[in-house]
């Protein structure tokens, strides 16, 4: 038998009550997790430097953000043009590899499962220097530097596609699909009409997560990324390199506001879905 | 070896939003007292027990235990012993170590509590697997486990909700008799908490029967089946006949009522002449005979659906204004549906009710 | 035999399915870290990488371990592992003990929980680097801290110097991946069944009693899997050391390492010296992934389900 220490009386009689320790560590957590962000906002739109309280914006300007709005929009641009063809990748790429998984029994099978989580836990200094190898230095120079940063991206969050995925096809019920198959249709038309609106849900979920992977990488990037290329964790590192704290905090906030929006965005989607 | 407890729910109603779970309940269970909700899911059965358990606060009225009022004490303080429907056993913990679980949280000597354990699953029939882990036994031996832990502490009254719906049928009837055995061996005050009437009728010294909140019924099983107080009690308890009728007159216990076939006598008071009566009847009670009798005692019928089931066969018969009867006959010749029969029962077989 | 075929059809059908992905894989990470590998025992201090960027092969190869001699010797570079192991460990400790408090009381208030699971998801949505410069500018010598201290209270005399100490990077990383460890500790807390807690507290156990002699021990196994997980994804993480740490002569971790040196290549260095820090914190990773595995498989024992992880 195991058991769990038994705390000591006299503790408790100097301690808060035993039940306070989780509401409030969950405080302490949210406050942690919100301020930041909202004094780097405050910050943002602060006509100076310094803040009123430490928290509020002392005197409201959107100088930051209208004088750099190209170059933020730029990186806007920048991310999109990475991340919708990462996420598309993943999608067709991701997409045969979970239902491979879920459907069929094959030789390697443990292997290939494996390895729908080995992006996700290799180091990702250590995935940018190959592929840096690969582009920069090596055989693949040609294909370019976009190229590089979508197929890294890609490689490091397929996982997030084919997990959510596989999760949903599992509820599907394989008879569901034989019952199309007994109707006539071929194993494309079977998947076509009877699997593929059921995980229309979960397609969207990967998506939305691969979004999020792609648009928030900064460390791939890093290694793979030419001066043309200025993607938005980028630009804030850029900011970070001058020594502008200002234009630092208005591209995080606009990055932030565009990141999440989309990502909220694709949420609700997600929940119209599973009313149809 | 259990002192004697008295359990008291006084006025109890608890509401959750606009719904009211339980409207003013109030309920007293005798020492060593065998005591049952019984009711369909939803009718408020199981939120009281959580309440007996301390697990949910009543918004108004009183619940004592043993002479102590515990309405606001945490379950911890209450000296129950709870015996869930999915068991709750702790995983991580062998079947002694559950066992012990409550003891040893009392702080009793490890020798005292090795001999409470071993007493305890003795009486439960599982010395043997003092040493396994729940998941390495049946649902069945899981639930006298469960049984097991809550009679270790030896608390003043056993609380139990639904413990035996999780298991197949044959296993949960003869379970059913250990349990009252076992209650009736240690005399521990119990409650017990089904949905199913059998169950009811055949471990408790006396049933309450409840309805969306309310008390419809509280009694031995006898008096519930015999005297079903209302119509939802009749339902519940399984009399499929209820039929409907106009008060004709009362003499003592027995009233007259008249319906579509004919005028029947039955057991009930206090209803005026004239009003609208329901009449209830159970299928087992009537007695079907082949062909049209011209004595006037019974009345004539047509049989429209036979079937055998198990032991007895079952009909269903169009009586002369178009109602229907089903009736449970001994296993004989079956009549084949189209017959001409004469139906018959006793009058203290039929209540009328309002 | 004719199920022998049927067998085999699914199979190669399987295998044309997952073809591009293991392709992919192969590719772009596979073949680059065999490269890796190779480079990290070879004398040559010849740029590029076996086969992908350099003229060695490995015939041309004369098998050394000097690189890992030089990387594992030095002073500084040891410095720099102890480091990142013990931010890692202090990270994942810190976060399991949080992971527990906030995550069992999302798992106890469905009511609130939602809202409480969007705040602590809000880091995971928003790009790293974005939380790190949020917390770079909080603790910075003009930033709310050093305001609130110095100029509003006068505590000290001086605005205290935050970033580019050990604690900032922690700081950084706590805020990075504190949403994982709440959310996947919530989970393993909604798996534990309310009954037990009831059950305990019917046969007369406090609240504390329950929670330590009940609830604790049934996610325990889990809590260790995660503090795994958590320490792997501190380990490979740069951001904040980069950000928070005070450049090349801060707080230097493995991987922000690795990227100074690349950075710097031809400068000072060795791309095989390169190489051989990958491996090592590649062999780090994945030998934490498989103790990760081997936990999640093992020490459930059926207690738990474990699909959350």
């Amino acid at each position: 038998m195991r058991r769990g220490p038994r705390t000591p009386s006299a503790i408790s009689s100097v301690l808060p009550p035993f039940r306070w320790i989780f509401p409030l560590t969950t405080l302490g957590l949210v406050l942690f997790i919100v301020i930041p962000p909202i004094t780097l906002l405050s910050l943002s739109v602060s006509e100076r430097f310094d803040l009123a309280y430490g928290i509020l914006p002392s005197g409201l300007s959107f100088e930051m953000y209208t004088q750099w709005g190209g170059r933020i929009l730029r990186s806007i641009r920048d991310s999109l043009f990475i991340a919708v063809p990462a996420v598309i990748l993943c999608l067709l790429i991701g997409l045969p590899v979970a239902y491979a998984l879920v459907r069929f029994k094959f030789a390697g099978r443990g292997i290939v499962s494996e390895l729908v989580n080995l992006p996700m836990v290799f180091p990702p200094i250590v995935l940018a220097f190959g592929l840096m190898s690969l582009f920069k230095l090596g055989p693949l120079a040609p294909l370019g530097a976009w190229t590089a940063i979508i197929l890294g991206h890609t490689v490091v969050s397929i996982p997030f596609m084919i997990r959510p995925l596989i999760s949903a096809l599992e509820q599907i019920d394989r008879s569901a699909e034989e019952a199309a198959r007994s109707l006539g249709a071929g194993p494309l038309g079977a998947f076509m009409t009877v699997v593929l609106p059921n995980i229309v849900p979960s397609i969207i979920t990967g998506m939305a997560l691969v979004f999020a992977r792609s648009i928030s990488d900064f460390e791939i990037t890093l290694l793979l990324t030419t001066p043309e290329i200025s993607t938005m964790p980028i630009a804030i590192y850029h900011a970070f390199e001058s020594g502008s704290t200002r234009l630092g905090a208005a591209v995080a906030m606009a990055t932030n506001l565009f990141a999440v929006g989309v990502i909220v965005i694709l949420e609700v989607l997600v929940r119209r879905a599973r009313w149809w | 070896m259990v002192n004697a407890a008295d359990l008291l729910v006084d006025r109890v109603t608890k509401t959750y939003g606009a719904n009211t779970v339980l409207d003013d309940i109030s309920i007293s269970v005798q020492p060593g007292e065998f005591m049952t909700f019984l009711g369909p899911s939803g009718c408020g059965k199981t939120t009281l027990l959580r309440m007996l358990g301390g697990f949910a606060e009543p918004d108004q009225g009183r619940i004592v235990i043993a002479g102590k009022d515990v309405t606001s004490l945490p379950p911890n303080r209450r000296d129950c012993g709870f015996v869930f429907q999915s068991y709750a056993l702790f995983p991580h913990m062998t079947v002694a170590a559950n066992v012990g679980y409550g003891l040893k949280l009392r702080k009793t000597p490890k020798a005292e509590l090795q001999k409470r354990v071993g007493e305890v699953l003795e009486i439960v029939g599982l010395s043997e697997f003092a040493g396994r882990y729940p998941r390495q036994m049946s649902g069945g031996q899981q639930q006298r486990v469960a049984i097991a832990r809550a009679i270790a502490i030896r608390p003043s009254v056993l609380l139990l909700d639904e413990p035996l719906s999780n298991l197949d049928a044959k296993l949960r009837e003869r379970i059913r008799f250990e349990l009252r055995d076992l209650q009736k061996q240690l005399g521990i005050t119990t409650v017990f908490v089904t949905h199913d009437q059998d169950e009811a009728m055949a471990v408790s010294d006396r049933i309450v029967v409840m309805s969306r909140g309310r008390l419809e019924q509280v009694g031995t099983p006898t008096e519930i089946y015999n005297a079903p107080a209302s119509l939802f009690v009749a339902d519940f308890v399984g009399i499929n006949n209820i039929l409907d009728g106009r008060m004709i007159d009362a003499t003592g216990t027995f009233a007259r009522a008249e319906t579509g076939f004919g005028a029947l006598e039955g057991i009930g008071a206090g209803q005026a002449p004239g009003s609208a009566v329901k009449i209830t009847l159970r299928p087992e009670s009537i007695v079907v005979a082949q062909g049209t009798s011209n004595d006037g005692a019974g009345f004539p019928g047509t049989i429209q659906m036979a079937a055998f089931l198990g032991s007895t066969a079952r009909y269903e018969i169009r009586l002369r204004d178009g109602s229907i009867l089903k009736v449970a006959a001994p296993r004989g010749a079956l009549l084949p549906p189209g017959s001409d029969v004469t139906c018959r029962w006793a009058p203290e077989d039929v209540r009328i009710v309002q | 035999m004719k199920a022998f075929s049927a067998q085999r059809r699914e199979t190669v059908t399987a295998w044309l399915l997952v073809a591009p992905f293991i392709a992919l894989l192969l590719i772009l990470l596979l073949v680059p870290f065999a490269a890796i590998l190779l480079k990290s025992v070879s004398s040559s201090t010849a740029f590029g990488l076996p086969y992908l960027s350099g003229q060695e092969t490995l015939s041309s190869i004369v098998p050394t371990l000097s690189n890992y001699a030089l990387v594992l010797n030095d002073p500084h570079n040891r410095e720099v592992i102890v480091r990142t192991l013990a931010i890692s460990v202090v990270v994942a400790t810190i976060l399991a003990v949080v992971g527990i408090a906030v995550g069992y009381y999302m798992a106890r208030r469905p009511r609130i929980a939602p809202a409480l699971s969007a705040i602590v998801t809000y880091p995971s949505l928003a790009p790293a680097i974005t939380i790190i410069f949020g917390i770079l500018w909080f603790i910075s010598s003009t930033g709310p801290i050093n305001h609130l201290l110095f100029q509003t209270l006068e505590w000290i005399n001086e605005p205290l110097e935050l970033t580019g100490t050990f604690a900032a990077v922690v700081i950084g990383d706590l805020a990075l991946f504190a949403t994982i460890s709440v959310r996947m500790t919530a989970s393993l807390f909604e798996m534990v069944d309310v009954a037990l807690e009831d059950a305990s507290s019917s046969l007369g156990a406090t609240e504390r009693e329950t929670f330590f002699n009940i609830v604790l021990p049934l996610v325990l196994p889990g809590v260790a899997a995660i503090w795994i997980f958590v320490f792997i994804r501190t380990m490979v993480a740069y951001v904040a050391a980069l950000i928070l740490g005070g450049g090349s002569k801060g707080v230097v971790v493995l991987p922000l390492e690795i990227f100074n040196r690349i950075q710097s290549l031809g400068i000072s260095g060795t791309m095989a010296q390169i190489c051989a820090f990958a491996v090592v914190l590649a062999v780090i990773t994945l030998l934490g992934r498989f103790l990760y595995v081997l936990v999640v498989r093992r020490l459930f024992r059926g207690t738990l389900s474990v699909e959350a992880l």
